[in-house]
């Protein structure tokens, strides 16, 4: 079982489109429809160099971020514990994946 | 992306494992919310925040000045729906079925944030009307349940939950490339 996704290299992204995952593995996947299936995965762009992983992101109480009222978070919440993600900061193949623990589950919030 | 402990490259917008050794096992999608900071501080005033430095600044709730172009999308036993935005503008208060699953989708103008429920309740089905712009009542009880969490906050079925489920806000070509077999809800 993966601890934790570490992100090492990017595969081709079309964004926007957000996502939250627990980052173990499901034993069965649903179904899967033809755009979707591995058999047929081509990225059109691999990173030759990877990118280093964010694993300890700095986490800030409400107080104390300068996020303004009209920007665009990810809000997440897992076992009452509540977290934003700024967009603002997960642009760029940098900031794509934020591989974090909250309320005591590891969680991977991807851009 | 790919993991470190495999180097599987999986579909960011899938959770699924594309190639590599865990090819075709799926990560479990979280439920998210997709919101001002604003609103979202207002709902959980203990929340925290990401602090790293800003790359864009395009992302506020101008970010969906052409409603068009975006779709709330999610699944229903393996079936994708989209839910255009801006359908859900015109009517925030939404119910419909998806095969024999109730559903009930709220939009929040504030907000800018669309949350996606199951409309059973310890078995029976509500049918909800829109009270105000943060509340909405079932016609079976006349309890009034907040539209952003789900709760029900008076009535007969106070201190119920709606079951809110998974669905991402996004770019209505890129829904359409992941899941071409998408179904728009009818408004």
């Amino acid at each position: 079982m993966l601890k934790w996704l570490k992100i090492v290299t990017g595969c081709v992204v079309i964004a926007p489109g957000f996502a939250v995952w627990h980052t173990a593995p499901l034993a069965n996947p649903g179904g899967i429809s033809e755009a979707a299936d591995p058999d047929r995965y081509a990225p059109r762009q691999v990173l030759r160099q990877p990118i280093r992983p964010i694993t300890n992101p700095v986490i800030v109480a409400a107080a104390e971020t300068d996020t303004a009222a009209n920007e665009l978070v990810i809000g997440v919440e897992v076992n009452g514990a509540a977290r934003a993600y700024p967009i603002n900061q997960l642009t760029g193949p940098q900031r794509e994946i934020i591989n974090d623990v909250l309320g005591g589950t590891a969680i991977a919030a991807t851009w | 992306m790919s993991d470190v402990e495999t180097k599987t490259e999986w579909s960011h917008l899938l959770g699924r494992g594309m190639a590599g050794k865990l090819k075709g096992r799926e990560l479990k999608p979280v439920i998210t919310d997709m919101v001002t900071w604003s609103v979202w501080k207002d709902q959980y005033p203990d929340t925290t925040v990401l602090d790293m430095s800003r790359t864009s600044r395009e992302y506020t709730r101008l970010f969906y000045r052409d409603p068009d172009r975006f779709v709330f999308g999610f699944e229903v036993n393996g079936q994708a729906f989209a839910l255009p935005m801006t359908d859900m503008r015109a009517n925030p208060v939404h119910q419909f079925f998806t095969g024999k699953t109730p559903l009930l989708a709220t939009f929040d103008r504030a907000g800018a944030v669309t949350h996606l429920f199951g409309r059973r309740v310890d078995g029976r089905v509500l049918d909800f009307e829109q009270v105000s712009d943060l509340t909405m009542m079932d016609q079976q009880t006349s309890s009034h349940w907040n539209r952003l969490d789900g709760s029900c906050v008076k009535g007969e079925l106070r201190g119920k939950m709606l079951e809110q489920r998974v669905g991402i806000m996004s770019f209505r070509n890129a829904w359409l490339n992941f899941h071409p077999d998408s179904q728009n809800v009818r408004f």
